[in-house]
């Protein structure tokens, strides 16, 4: 089977115009706005000092006391975690919106069509994703979903870093430890 | 520049810092070395193992292995980072998405060519 690496190469270059796009879209609706960097701001201001009161919680001495201030703090820094959502609720619509129409674009060409070979077969649930709309029963075809979908992850992942646009860390939740002071 | 929120003022300063064996450098410092340092490694063994001609979930789960061992490797061997300030499961999530996205993109790039 022949496989065009150039149009492999042309899947990944529109995944990262497609994520470069929309992330432009959610700048300009919301990174660039300065009530979310005093969001923001507000967020490390709170994460800071809650990391700063979980390092001096002594279990034996005023337990309750300091148990008390960090429910406090992790309840300020849950609601503005929630406020943060509610802002970027539209551009994550938009960037959404954006992602379907170009997966569509690029599917409407590529439907049926293999644009890579995978050096593994795949387990079940990925194959989903792998060969999906390809004819045939060799599963380590590739489809052009899966490049579309590593690509973007990729890109996503690299430009948020490079232009600081992740949005603050939280000290519990996903992607960051978890509070060991109030587990039964 | 957004790398200057982690203390960075160029680009240069923050390759010189990831080569660096600057054990005073603050966790995000760290992390943000390590989140591009690991992806360096990541295309590195996914052409490694496309030339190799590979095969299989072995592959993949050594991989897993090899960049898990890297980052611990990185952090507390090379850079000398003291243990207690940054968690291990801080350094072996920092970037993990996109360093398997590009081992298994570079993987099968270099199969679907070789």
């Amino acid at each position: 089977m022949d496989i065009n690496i150039g149009e492999t190469l042309f899947i990944i270059v529109g995944a990262a115009i497609s994520i470069s796009v929309g992330e432009l879209v959610s700048w300009f609706l919301v990174y660039r706005n300065a009530d979310y960097k005093d969001l923001v701001s507000r967020i490390e201001t709170a994460v800071t000092k809650y990391n700063k009161e979980k390092e001096s919680f002594v279990k034996e001495t005023n337990a309750k006391n300091q148990e008390k201030r960090l429910a406090q703090i992790e309840s300020q820094i849950k609601g503005l975690n929630y406020e943060m959502t509610f802002k970027k609720m539209i551009s994550n619509a938009a960037v959404a919106i954006l992602s379907i129409v170009t997966i569509n674009s690029i599917g409407n060409y590529y439907s049926g069509i293999v644009v890579a070979k995978l050096a593994f077969e795949p387990f079940w649930i990925l194959q989903q994703i792998t060969h999906r709309g390809l004819n045939g029963e060799d599963l380590t075809d590739c489809s052009y979903i899966f490049i579309y979908i590593l690509s973007a992850l990729i890109f996503k992942s690299n430009i948020q870093k490079i232009f600081g646009l992740e949005g603050p860390k939280m000290p519990f939740g996903p992607g960051g430890p978890q509070p060991s002071l109030f587990k039964q | 520049m957004p790398l200057k929120k982690e203390g960075f003022q160029s680009v240069g300063e923050f390759l010189s810092f990831s080569l660096s064996t600057d054990d005073q450098a603050s966790s995000d410092q760290i992390k943000t070395a390590l989140f591009f340092v690991r992806q360096i490694v990541s295309v590195l063994l996914g052409l490694a193992a496309g030339f190799l001609h590979l095969q299989g979930i072995l592959t993949i789960l050594g991989f897993l292995f090899l960049s898990m061992g890297f980052s611990y490797y990185y952090v507390f061997k090379y850079k000398q980072v003291d243990e207690d300030k940054i968690e291990n499961t801080e350094i072996y999530t920092e970037g993990l998405g996109a360093s398997v996205g590009e081992f298994l993109l570079t993987w099968t790039l270099i199969h679907t060519v070789a």
